[in-house]
C-alpha cells in the first residue's frame, strides 16, 4: 500500500495541475473548455490509479 | 509564452521534413519488419515501396486540397466547417485517441527492448517513466522544438541506419531474396495497403499545415520525406532479408537489434548494439513526442483551450498507463499488429481524405451560391 501511495504522488500532482488549468479556462474560454479539461484530469488520475494498482499490488 | 510553444508557430520546411523522416523511419525498429516479413517473406522489401507510393499520391491530393480550399487551416478547423463544433470535437477525440494508443504502444515496445537488451536489472516501470518524462518534455517545447531536435538528430540517425546495413555485409546472402515475389503478388499488394499506416505523413500534414513556414515548399517536403523514409525502410528490409532466412524474419520482434547484434568486423568492431539501441531510443522519443503533441494540439483546438501545454502532463500519464496496462510484451505486439498497424489506414489516410473532400465540396457549393447571388444582384441593379 505504501508503494502504491508513493507512486500515486505524481498522478495526484498532475491532477491538481490540470484542475487549476480547467479553472483558469472557466474564466477565459467558457464551460465547454472547462468541462473537457476537468474530464482530462479525472481520466488521467483514474487510469493511472488503476494501472499502478495492477502493477504493484 | 515562449516562442517555441506558440500555437501559431511557423517551422522551416527542412526541419519539418526531418521530423517526418524520423517519424516514419522509426517503424524500422518496431514490429513493422516482423509483420511485413511474415506477410510477404522474400518480397517484404517491396511493401514499403508500394506503401510509400500510395502515401505519396494521397499526400499530393491532400496538399492540393489544403492549398486550394483551406490555406492555414488544420483538420479540426476543416471538420468544424463540415460537421459543426460537436462533430469536430468527435473527430479530434478520435485522432487524439489514435495518437495516444500509438504513443503507448511505442513506449511499451521500446521500454521492453531497452530492459531486455541493455538494462536487464532495471524495473520496467522506471524505464517507462523516464522515457515518458523525456517525451513529455519535448512535446511541451512544441512543434518548433520537436522539429528542431529532429533536424539536429537526423544526420546521426542516418549514419546509424546506414552503418547497420553496411556493417553486416559479411553476413549477406543475396539468394535469400529469391523467389522475387515471395508469397505472391496479391499478398504483397494487400500487405502494402494493410501496413501502409506507418506512413502517417497524410494525417500529420493536415495537422501541421498551418505551421509550415512556406506552404509553397509543402509538396517538396512531402516528396522528400516519403522518398527518404521509403529508401531507408527498403535498405533495412533488404539487409535484414539478406542476413536471415525468410522463415526466421517473421518471428523476430526487433529486427534491427538482431542485425546489430551480429556485427562482427574483426576484434575491434563487434557487439555494437548498445550504441545503436540509444540511437533508436532517441528516434523513438522524437516520434512519441510528435504523437503526444498532436493529441494535445488537436484537443486544444477542438475544445477551445487557450494553450495545449497544460494538457501534456495528463496525456503523458494516460499514454504511460495505457502502455503499462498490457500483461506482457507479446500482448502489446499482438494488439499493435491487429489494430494499430492493420486498421491504422482508416485513421491515417481515409478519414482525413474524406473530411477534406467533404470540406472542399461544401466550400465549392458556397462559392457557387455566392457567385449566383452576386450575378442576381448585378442584374437587379442594372434593371
Amino acid at each position: 500500500m505504501l508503494k502504491f501511495c508513493s507512486l500515486m504522488v505524481i498522478p495526484v500532482l498532475v491532477f491538481f495541475y490540470t484542475m487549476s488549468f480547467s479553472r483558469w479556462l472557466a474564466k477565459r474560454a467558457g464551460t465547454g473548455a472547462y468541462v473537457s479539461a476537468a474530464m482530462l484530469g479525472v481520466i488521467s488520475l483514474g487510469v493511472s490509479a488503476v494501472t499502478i494498482w495492477r502493477l504493484v499490488m | 509564452m515562449t516562442q517555441s510553444a506558440r500555437r501559431n508557430a511557423k517551422v522551416p520546411s527542412n526541419e519539418m521534413t526531418a521530423m517526418l523522416i524520423i517519424f516514419v523511419a522509426t517503424n524500422a525498429f518496431l514490429t513493422y519488419p516482423r509483420y511485413i516479413s511474415r506477410n510477404a517473406y522474400e518480397a517484404a522489401w517491396m511493401e514499403p515501396v508500394l506503401s510509400g507510393a500510395l502515401t505519396l499520391i494521397l499526400f499530393l491530393i491532400v496538399e492540393f486540397l489544403l492549398r486550394k480550399y483551406f490555406r492555414n487551416l488544420d483538420i479540426v478547423e476543416v471538420s468544424k466547417e463540415v460537421f459543426g463544433r460537436f462533430g469536430a470535437g468527435c473527430v479530434a477525440l478520435l485522432f487524439s485517441l489514435y495518437f495516444l494508443c500509438s504513443t503507448a504502444a511505442v513506449m511499451r515496445e521500446f521500454t521492453e527492448n531497452v530492459v531486455s537488451t541493455v538494462l536487464p536489472a532495471t524495473p520496467l516501470i522506471f524505464v517507462g517513466a523516464v522515457f515518458m518524462f523525456a517525451v513529455g518534455y519535448i512535446a511541451y517545447a512544441g512543434i518548433e522544438g520537436i522539429c528542431r531536435a529532429s533536424f539536429i538528430f537526423l544526420p546521426l540517425l542516418l549514419v546509424g541506419l546506414v552503418a547497420v546495413c553496411l556493417m553486416t555485409m559479411n553476413w549477406w546472402h543475396p539468394y535469400f531474396l529469391l523467389p522475387l515475389w515471395g508469397t505472391g503478388v496479391d499478398r504483397v499488394f494487400v500487405g502494402s495497403f494493410q501496413y501502409a499506416s506507418i506512413f502517417a505523413n497524410v494525417l500529420l500534414l493536415t495537422i501541421i499545415y498551418p505551421h509550415v513556414h512556406d506552404t509553397r515548399a509543402t509538396r517538396r517536403m512531402g516528396v522528400v520525406s516519403i522518398s527518404v523514409s521509403t529508401c531507408l525502410l527498403v535498405a533495412l528490409m533488404l539487409t535484414y532479408h539478406m542476413v536471415f532466412p525468410p522463415e526466421e524474419t517473421g518471428k523476430t520482434t526487433f529486427a534491427l537489434y538482431r542485425l546489430a547484434r551480429i556485427i562482427h568486423m574483426g576484434p575491434f568492431f563487434q557487439r555494437l548494439e548498445s550504441i545503436f539501441v540509444f540511437l533508436w531510443v532517441t528516434a523513438a522519443t522524437i516520434r512519441m513526442s510528435v504523437t503526444l503533441w498532436g493529441a494535445a494540439y488537436l484537443l486544444s483546438k477542438a475544445f477551445n483551450w487557450s494553450s495545449y501545454r497544460p494538457a501534456i502532463p495528463s496525456l503523458v500519464l494516460i499514454s504511460f498507463s495505457m502502455g503499462m496496462w498490457a500483461d506482457s510484451w507479446v500482448q502489446v505486439i499482438d494488439l499493435d499488429g491487429k489494430y494499430l498497424l492493420r486498421w491504422g489506414w482508416t485513421v491515417v489516410f481515409a478519414l482525413p481524405l474524406v473530411i477534406l473532400l467533404l470540406g472542399s465540396t461544401v466550400r465549392a457549393i458556397r462559392r457557387d451560391r455566392a457567385d449566383e447571388h452576386d450575378d442576381n444582384g448585378g442584374r437587379m441593379r442594372r434593371a
